[in-house]
């Protein structure tokens, strides 16, 4: 069963711990071995392609001299016929057999070569895939025991004497307390400073003597002797 | 990298004019950290809970349990979550057992800046997704 559908099947049993039912240290161990093996099997497979290639071309390249050989041959037998010397012409026709011959063992080699390149390939692939299946289905539960830590500490920590049924009300309420409070000190300290400026001007006007100037016990004696 | 290294790393760290406050939990007794519990300056009824695997660092925020519903309303709001989960911005939600959850999912790759940013995206995501569902709770 894949990781999703028991994940799913958990759900829907209603389990309480769903990470439970899909948590298994053995199971993770498992998959971890799986990995490691198919890894290791790849390696394997790598050597042994790195070799068979070689051979692969080696042969090829044979293949292809005794080609050449042949149709070199072939045009010794031709002038041979042409200047009517039959025996000289069986000699290389003889020769030709030989080189045909050759040719005929070494084609199979040739084509079981490409056949071991193609299965080795195939099966990286294979093993490639397993692997990237593995893995994924290694990090799913993974995340799975993730969240269930997440989901262990949040338990005790949510035990500390909010009551349950109006726990994310109160939080809001209080985040939202604590975000105006900070509003209003920053707006009492701006219009705290507004006024500092505005009694910073006043006095300086007042200095310089324009605006309001504070009654002077001289000016009021000045006034009444008047 | 490690939850040791990401604890290192991001306590204290400054992103986006928010602070963020790292306290990792040890859940086995052999001194492995399992998970740790990040604080967005601000956001402190809404911590984030950080795994990782090999491949993942998995951010989770507890929205609400499944109790705190309007049972009248579950279905309808279980309809908006999956079309709303696909609007927001680097946060999923979902629940885990009873729990409804925002969370995000990143490679462990990913660079500590991006990691501090997608944290605290996640809690004001966190805060929109609750007051916008309040409706939805007892």
């Amino acid at each position: 069963m894949s990781i999703f559908k028991k994940l799913v099947t958990a759900i829907r049993g209603g389990a309480r711990e769903i990470g439970e039912a899909v948590v298994d240290t053995n199971a993770i161990r498992i998959l971890e071995q799986e990995i490691v093996d198919q890894e290791n099997a790849i390696a394997k497979a790598k050597d042994a392609l790195t070799g068979v290639m070689a051979d692969e071309s080696k042969t090829a390249r044979q293949i292809n001299a005794i080609k050449d050989r042949i149709g070199e041959h072939e045009g010794y037998a031709t002038q041979a016929l042409e200047k009517g010397d039959e025996a000289l012409a069986l000699e290389v026709a003889e020769k030709i057999a030989e080189y045909e011959n050759e040719l005929a063992e070494m084609q199979p080699v040739l084509d079981s070569y490409k056949a071991s390149v193609q299965s080795l390939k195939d099966q990286i692939r294979k093993a490639e895939k397993c692997i990237q299946e593995n893995k994924r289905e290694l990090s799913v539960v993974k995340t799975t025991e993730s969240v269930q830590k997440a989901r262990v500490s949040v338990n005790s920590s949510l035990s500390s004497g909010v009551s349950k049924s109006s726990a994310a009300r109160e939080s809001l309420n209080r985040i939202k307390e604590r975000q105006q409070r900070t509003e209003d000190k920053i707006k009492a300290s701006e219009e705290l400073n507004a006024e500092n400026t505005d009694a910073a001007l006043k006095s300086k006007l007042e200095a310089a003597g324009i605006g309001k100037t504070k009654s002077q016990a001289s000016d009021i004696l000045a006034r009444l002797k008047k | 990298m490690s939850l040791k290294e990401l604890a290192i790393q991001l306590s204290g760290y400054i992103q986006d004019g928010y602070s963020l406050d790292v306290l990792p939990i040890q859940e086995n007794g052999n001194g492995e950290i399992s998970v740790l519990q990040i604080t967005v300056e601000g956001f402190d009824e809404l911590p984030i809970f950080v795994t990782s695997t090999d491949e993942q660092i998995l951010c989770v925020t507890n929205l609400f349990q499944k109790e705190e519903v309007k049972q009248e309303l579950l279905d309808d709001l279980n309809d908006t979550l999956l079309q709303l989960s696909v609007n927001v911005p680097l946060s999923s939600l979902g629940k885990i057992d009873g729990q409804y959850v925002l969370f995000g999912a990143m490679s462990v790759n990913t660079l500590l800046d991006n990691i501090a940013h997608e944290l605290v995206v996640q809690s004001e995501n966190a805060l929109e997704a609750l007051e916008a569902l309040e409706e939805f709770l007892n």
